[in-house]
């Protein structure tokens, strides 16, 4: 007796190994991340930043940044206080770890050298 | 503003730079070499690994006025004329790689690991590579790609073997490895 499986010829890709198409760009550094795509004419954001270390903000005036040809926004840390809030830490690494607000634009206060103060957002540069 | 130069895989830039720039951001967006990826910016996964000065960096741990003139290479710069280096092969050939995200830091990872140890065990490798996080978490084909590309370099570097039974009647040394092997080892 003889079954089917007896004469039937092995498919030919069943069981085979094959390399991957997509490597080449890839462990050579040359693929394209969404954060690499570069589309024409997109709006660009500019962040005033603290030159000072430690500070307390009296006023941030943001008016003439919307006066500029092209704008689309801008806006302070007050501003944003409210909605969204602050930067949540997605990586609390143990219980008692010490997490105090930190916000994406300083509200009433800069912390550090470089930390943002005020965003302002142009179709164009 | 701050002055600064570098060499990035072989090409000299001078550049001014903000001091709190990150290095990672600096070499995508100035050079514009995007091969380095940022994983998560905070020196826990690995992906942005460079060399500066020969020796592997996470480089959204180093600020670019860090460099301070050194020279940097990205895993754009290890293969000149498109060759692929024995860790490219083998990651491809091991299937090391899935997304392909953590690959640019998991190769100069490598090469720093096989620099300080040519011949290393399963168990080396995962200590050395401890740094490198990959979320497909494909680490067992990492380690078999790391093996075989460490044993394809201590092939490339062995001296050849002396020709025929002249060499070693004359007593000659056995010959060097041609250069174009020396060249290949290094990358």
């Amino acid at each position: 007796m003889t079954g089917p499986a007896a004469t039937e010829k092995p498919r030919p890709e069943a069981g085979r190994s094959r390399t991957r198409k997509e490597d080449a760009r890839l462990v050579t550094g040359r693929t394209a991340w969404t954060d690499n795509i570069s589309v024409p004419g997109p709006p660009h954001l500019a962040i005033l930043r603290s030159p000072m270390v430690h500070a307390r903000i009296d006023r941030v005036d943001v008016s003439p940044a919307l006066e500029r040809p092209g704008a689309i926004a801008a806006f302070t840390g007050r501003d944003l206080a409210g909605e969204p809030g602050p930067v949540p830490c997605v990586w609390p690494v143990t219980e008692d770890i010490v997490m105090p607000d930190h916000p994406a634009v300083a509200v009433d206060e800069v912390r550090y050298a470089g930390e943002p103060v005020a965003a302002s957002t142009t179709s164009g540069r | 503003m701050t002055r600064i130069s570098m060499t990035v895989d072989g090409t000299r830039y001078e550049d001014e730079t903000e001091p709190r720039l990150l290095l990672v951001h600096h070499l995508s967006d100035r050079p514009g070499l995007t091969g380095t990826p940022v994983g998560c910016d905070t020196g826990n996964c690995g992906a942005c690994a460079v060399e500066l000065d020969g020796e592997s960096v996470k480089s959204c741990s180093v600020l670019a006025v860090q460099t301070g003139g050194g020279e940097v290479t990205t895993v754009q710069g290890l293969a000149r004329d498109g060759e692929w280096t024995p860790l490219r092969t083998d990651f491809h050939e091991q299937y090391a790689l899935q997304c392909g995200y953590c690959t640019p830091g998991m190769i100069m990872a490598a090469r720093d690991l096989l620099r300080e140890n040519p011949d290393p065990t399963p168990e080396e490798i995962r200590h050395g590579l401890e740094g490198n996080l990959c979320r497909c978490t494909g680490y067992q084909n990492i380690v078999r790609a790391v093996l075989a590309a460490a044993a394809e370099e201590r092939r490339r570097r062995a001296p050849a073997p002396p020709p025929a039974d002249t060499a070693r009647a004359a007593g000659q040394r056995p010959a060097a490895p041609p250069d174009t092997a020396r060249q290949e080892a290094r990358t």
